[in-house]
């Protein structure tokens, strides 16, 4: 029988699965939205745009994106795909359904009665089935609730909520651990890391310790009743009133201890004891490992391969190849400084390796010259704070008649300098010219730094000359002995005369004054000029050793020599034992009255804090410290309790105070008859 | 009438014997009288009383106890001895009590050796425990009740003892009251004798040491500066790097005699073999009669002069390319390459430090006993060179060698008191030494005249107690035994009457331990020496063997039967009866 309603039932179940299919391709484009879109987020926050902007903006355009994806695809969800889904789910049909829906649409393909029969068969196919079997929406449901988790972990992360709540769970723990149930004190303290270190604030409240890395700021917060002040040590923080409390601030560069105490002296037993340490942020170490030594070339016709590993305890911000050319002879040197690409390859912020192939050659190099390098690296921190030098290492290229092997050592024992005073010449020069137009305190900085190589030239020549010259004046008008020609060296007089130049110079760099340490230097440069005008002068060539003249030998006055009082050394001391010592006979006197209660609080507080003062940043004497504030805060406590907490914390004062002590045998205390007759007993 | 004549002549007779009252003499074995004299303190009384009771069972009819005043013998019973209950003439038999009941006691306490402030002491306990096999006591130093040190032992045996030391660096000069106290257990008996008082005392002296050095060498100059890194010690240094030229640091005296060394405590002799007969003899007598140490500190054989004060036959060289490890004490180690041996060393030598020979230990750095003082010699001729090791065994061996001999240095005057801490009333021994160098010379060529010395008690209220120093059979040595004042603290001063003068504090206080350790030797030498036995309170047998043996006693008895009113009862009772049977004859 061919009824009407047959087209009407199949229309349906088309409209249904059409719809299903609709609302599977929404899901999944909502999903891969979110995804990406949470990516997106993730990454924006990291950069440092805010949460909520980051989220906002990737959510409207993930909608966007996702609205404009679905309009485009609208197609995909007619009842003609309704009808290739159903055909694809029952093969068996051979295109009935398709052809049912086509007629539908195109009443006048056919004739009536074959449009019902169509409709009536294609009813009768689909009788049983429902739109929810042919178009399942479990696989984009998954894939929208995979889509959503990723975003949230994502965003999660991002805003970094683990740490939050790791702090706020520590903040609760130690609040807890730590809070003062004699006093309604209650300290909060944050702790701000350096800006270059990338590092979140530390929250911490009533902390016993606080550690911090160097250039850290403090923020101290003291909420109480009462009024308190803050010591770091002996310097007194300045209090200001905020958030219902006080607070103060302090840039953390040393180690040292937070005292916080009630202005009221009666009140003197909560004063509360913080050790603070503070690490410091250590320059970037630096590692030349290929070659790791000074060589000596034959020619200059190959490259010198350089690999450098550098690491940083919070991360690298640069590293450059420095070298320094020397050529010329005697003083008559000519330096060129410049620097070498360095291949970096960055293993992590902390881990960089570097790499370079010099070539000798392009440096313009010659037979004689040498090359001297050292690699520089920062780490995060402005300015040179945190610039650090790799050791300085040669590239000698043989002079004529110099006989080297390629690649071949030079001795270790070598002096590795290839400053001259020609060189501390040319610096206070440079500094001269712009000290005009820098700070004074970098004039300060770069004047006591020449100041520093001025020494160690001197010092090179002083060694030259066989050992210190205690007093050069002296020396210097002894000097006739050299024109009397008792000396062989004839370069003596000129070499000494060169030094006492070069003390010139070091005392106007130490005074900070280039125009009276230019002409000394440049003096000295004239003196040894005159001493090796004939051979080349490196400082780091060997010291020749001076030798005994035998000649002065046995030629002095007897008579004028004479004994001499020698000045007594002065006695070692362990400051730490010694504190130790004093801090033990202190409490060891109190220890009656702090048994029975009766010992000042205040008291037991000083001894806290001279145990804390002895070094804020060994736990051992945190340990102490913080034992003696048990002992104070037990005043309810029965005496057998107050008794061992004083013991505990005796125990590890009475072992400062003995470390190193030594302690005479008792068996010869008993006196030599005694030792005698042990030792008789002993053999037997 | 017969009876009446007859009891008149009896009446007659006994009157005239009462007017002549005749008598006679008869001997008569008695017991043997022995008082029985518990010792103070009675640690257990009724173990007393057992013992007591004991001896009376046992010797019933042989020995009476405590009868009077003619005793035959004296039974101690207790663990010390008592010198003032020695009778002359009168056996002491001594029953040393043993208790067996779960108990853990401190028997006494080594007085610790001075030393300075910041050095290590050790104060030895010995410690019994009875019936607590596997358990542990814990034993503490403590002052002012704070705990200074503890250690730990578990009891293995009943009884056991253990030598407790605790190792204790006071952190200030100056006397210091301290208490050893072994933790109480639960099972133990009392825990009164868990505890006992000594005395601490830090030096704030500074040990004064010579280094002398005829030549310039490297041996004596790194000790020197060893010992000058040290603000324990006080070091002058003499040195002669060449004729007519010294090198002098601090007070070194010049010239190097028996008197301008006795400021020091010790003499460094480096370089020993260039010393000069004179000041060979200064060294001797500086060790001799002054009690210092002198070190010798060769670097090459051994020779010259000095060699005098070596008792060594001869000496071994040995060289080493690495260095031998000397063995100097639990911690300390010395190296040295070259060594010197001394051969076949005198008897009473003692061994400081000691090489590995073949298993056995051999002496390199020596001491012998000199008179009062001591002679040291290091055989290892460069151990300087190894100074730089990391735990500092040249410095550490040599400064700790250094300072215990300057420690027993006598001074001029010395002082002790025992025991220091007591309980009011308690017997305390003063002993003061004077050194041999504060002698004088007598009127007579081989003798010597010993300055009186005076001793006293200054409370610290001011209050003076004289004591009465009593010469000893040692020249130079005086003792008086005195009964503790009231508590409080005292400073026991004895002078001499040159102005020589030293001191010791005596704290005097009623909650003092006493010491409870058993003096076996004393009872059993007291037991010898008057004839008695010694034994224990497990073992009565020797003492009742005693007793029965001592020589019984013949009491003679001189009867007076006159004079005894059981005559004078005859002499009425016959009166009596011839005046009754008079009457009932009816006579008058």
């Amino acid at each position: 029988v061919l009824r009407p309603d047959h087209g009407t039932a199949l229309a349906g179940l088309l409209a249904g699965v059409a719809s299903r299919v609709r609302l599977a391709a929404t899901l999944r484009a909502a999903a891969a939205a979110i995804s990406a879109s949470a990516v997106v987020a993730a990454v924006l926050i990291r950069v440092g745009i805010s949460p909520a902007m980051a989220v906002t903006v990737t959510s409207v355009a993930a909608a966007a994106g996702t609205a404009l994806w679905l309009r485009r695809r609208r197609w995909s969800w007619s009842t003609r795909v309704a009808a290739m889904a159903i055909e694809q789910r029952r093969p068996d049909s051979r295109n009935l359904v398709i052809t049912a829906e086509e007629l539908s649409r195109y009443a006048d393909r056919a004739r009536p009665r074959m449009q019902m029969r169509v409709a009536r068969d294609a009813a009768a196919l689909t009788r049983d089935m429902r739109a929810a079997d042919i178009v399942p929406l479990r696989s984009p449901a998954m894939a929208m609730i995979g889509a959503l988790t990723l975003a949230l972990a994502l965003v999660v992360l991002a805003i970094g909520l683990p740490q939050c709540a790791t702090n706020a769970l520590s903040e609760a723990i130690q609040g807890r651990s730590a809070v003062d149930s004699t006093t309604d004190l209650t300290i909060r303290a944050t702790v701000s890391p350096p800006a270059y270190t990338g590092a979140p604030p530390q929250n911490f409240v009533n902390p016993e310790r606080i550690d911090a890395v160097e250039g850290s700021q403090l923020r101290f917060e003291v909420h109480s009743t009462g009024a308190w002040r803050v010591r770091f040590g002996s310097q007194p923080l300045a209090l200001s009133a905020a958030h219902g409390g006080a607070v103060a601030m302090h840039a953390l560069l040393t180690s040292g201890y937070l005292a916080i105490e009630p202005l009221d002296p009666n009140a003197s037993a909560h004063r509360r004891l913080i050790p603070v340490a503070v690490t410091p942020d250590h320059l970037p170490t630096l590692r030349v490992a290929t070659p790791g030594k000074d060589v000596l070339l034959p020619d200059v016709r190959s490259a010198v391969g350089i690999a450098v590993r550098a690491t940083d305890d919070f991360g690298l911000r640069s590293i450059e190849l420095r070298y320094t050319t020397a050529s010329g002879t005697g003083e008559q040197f000519e330096f060129k400084e410049g620097t070498i690409p360095l291949e970096v390859d960055r293993e992590s912020p902390r881990s960089w390796k570097a790499r370079a192939d010099v070539a000798l050659a392009k440096l313009g190099l010659e037979p004689g010259d040498a090359l001297v390098y050292r690699v520089t690296a920062r780490d995060a921190r402005p300015g040179d704070l945190g610039l650090a030098i790799s050791d300085t290492f040669f590239i000698e290229i043989a002079g004529p008649g110099q006989v080297a092997l390629a690649g071949f050592d030079l001795p270790p024992d070598r002096e590795r300098y290839a400053l001259s005073q020609q060189m501390i010449v040319l610096k206070i020069d440079r500094l001269r010219a712009k000290e005009r137009t820098i700070a004074r305190t970098t004039l300060e900085e770069e004047a006591q730094a020449i100041a520093a190589e001025q020494r160690t030239v001197r010092a090179n020549f002083v060694f030259l000359m066989g050992g210190h010259v205690e007093d050069e004046e002296i020396e210097a008008e002894q000097s006739h002995e050299i024109q009397e020609g008792r000396l062989e060296n004839t370069a003596r007089k000129d070499i000494v005369q060169a030094i006492q130049h070069m003390s010139r110079s070091e005392l106007g760099l130490a005074a900070f004054n280039t125009g009276a340490a230019l002409p000394a230097a440049r003096a000295a440069v004239e003196a040894l000029q005159r001493a090796f005008g004939k051979n080349r002068y490196i400082l780091r060539t060997l010291p020749v050793r001076s030798r005994i003249d035998p000649s002065r030998r046995l030629t002095g006055d007897i008579s004028a020599a004479s004994g001499w009082p020698r000045e007594q050394r002065p006695a070692e001391s362990d400051s730490r034992a010694l504190a130790a010592r004093r801090l033990l006979a202190g409490l060891l006197e109190l220890a009656p009255a702090i048994i029975s209660g009766a010992a000042p609080p205040s008291a037991l507080t000083a001894f806290a804090e001279d145990a804390l003062a002895v070094d804020p940043t060994a736990e051992e004497w945190q340990r102490i410290s913080k034992r003696l504030i048990q002992v104070r805060d037990a005043i309810g406590a029965s005496p057998s309790t107050r008794s061992a907490l004083l013991n505990d914390a005796l125990a590890p004062l009475a072992s400062a105070a003995q470390a190193g002590s030594l302690s005479p045998s008792p068996d010869r205390l008993r006196g030599a008859l005694f030792s005698a007759w042990a030792e008789a007993r002993r053999q037997q | 009438m017969r009876v009446t004549a007859a009891l008149r002549t009896v009446a007659i007779a006994l009157a005239l014997t009462g007017v002549f009252d005749p008598s006679w003499t008869l001997e008569r074995q008695v017991p043997v009288s022995v008082q029985l004299h518990v010792v103070e303190p009675a640690d257990e009384p009724g173990v007393a009383a057992n013992v007591e009771r004991q001896l009376a069972e046992a010797l019933a009819g042989e020995v009476v106890f405590n009868a009077d005043a003619d005793r035959s013998a004296v039974v101690w019973i207790g663990n010390r001895v008592e010198h003032a209950s020695i009778l002359e003439d009168v056996p002491i038999s001594t029953v040393r009590l043993e208790s067996t009941a779960p108990n853990v006691r401190i028997l006494c306490v080594s007085e610790p050796a001075v030393v300075p402030a910041g050095w290590k002491t050790t104060v030895t306990a010995v410690i019994e425990a009875r019936g607590l096999v596997g358990s542990s006591t814990h034993v503490t130093l403590e002052q002012n009740g704070a705990e200074l040190a503890r250690v730990e032992h578990r009891w293995t045996r009943d009884p056991d003892r253990f030598d407790a030391e605790l190792q204790y660096a006071p952190p200030s000069g100056g006397v210091a009251r301290a208490r050893i106290r072994a933790q109480a257990l639960p099972l133990e008996v009392t825990p009164d004798d868990n505890w006992m008082d000594v005395q601490l005392h830090a030096t704030t002296r500074r040990l004064k040491v010579l280094a002398y050095e005829p030549r310039p060498t490297w041996a004596t100059t790194f000790l020197r500066r060893a010992l000058e890194r040290d603000p324990a010690f006080d070091v002058s240094a003499l040195v002669r790097p060449s004729r007519g030229l010294e090198v002098r640091t601090g007070s070194a005296p010049t010239p190097i005699t028996a008197d301008t060394l006795e400021p020091f405590d010790v003499v460094l002799a480096g370089a020993p073999e260039e010393l000069s007969r004179a000041e060979v003899d200064a060294l001797r007598l500086f060790a001799r009669r002054r009690g210092g140490t002198v070190v010798f500190l060769p670097d090459c054989r051994p020779s010259g002069r000095y060699l005098e004060l070596v008792p060594a036959q001869s000496f071994e060289e040995r060289l080493s390319d690495t260095g031998v490890a000397l063995r100097a004490g639990v911690r300390t180690e010395l190296r040295a390459s070259e060594l010197a041996m001394p051969v076949q060393p005198s008897p009473g030598f003692q061994i400081l430090a000691a090489a590995n020979d073949g298993g056995s230990a051999r002496g390199i750095v020596v001491s012998w006993p000199l008179g009062a003082g001591r002679i040291v010699f290091s055989g290892a001729l460069d151990a300087w060179r190894f100074r730089g090791a990391s735990d500092d065994g040249f410095g550490r061996f040599w400064r700790s060698e250094i300072a215990a001999a300057a420690l027993i240095a006598p001074q001029k005057l010395g002082v002790s008191v025992v025991p220091a801490v007591v309980r009011p009333g308690d017997d305390v021994r003063i002993h003061a030494r004077l050194r041999q160098t504060e002698f004088g010379t007598g009127s007579e060529p081989d003798a010597v005249a010993i300055p009186m010395l005076s001793a006293r008690l200054v409370g610290s209220d001011g209050a003076v107690h004289p004591a009465r120093l009593w010469p000893q059979a040692e020249p130079g040595t005086f003792e008086v035994h005195v009964r503790a004042p009231s508590a409080g603290r005292y400073d026991v001063q004895v002078k001499a009457l040159d102005g020589t003068s030293a001191d010791r504090v005596l704290s005097v206080s009623p909650d003092a331990s006493v010491a409870r350790a058993p003096d076996d030797e004393g009872l059993r030498l007291v037991a010898s020496a008057t004839g008695g036995v010694s034994t224990t309170v497990r073992d009565l047998e020797p003492l009742e063997r005693h007793l029965r043996a001592l020589p019984k006693r013949k009491r003679s008895y001189t009867h007076w039967p006159a004079r005894s009113p059981w005559f004078m009862l005859a002499f009425v009772m016959t009166l009596g009866a011839e005046w009754v049977v008079r009457r009932r004859a009816g006579w008058r």
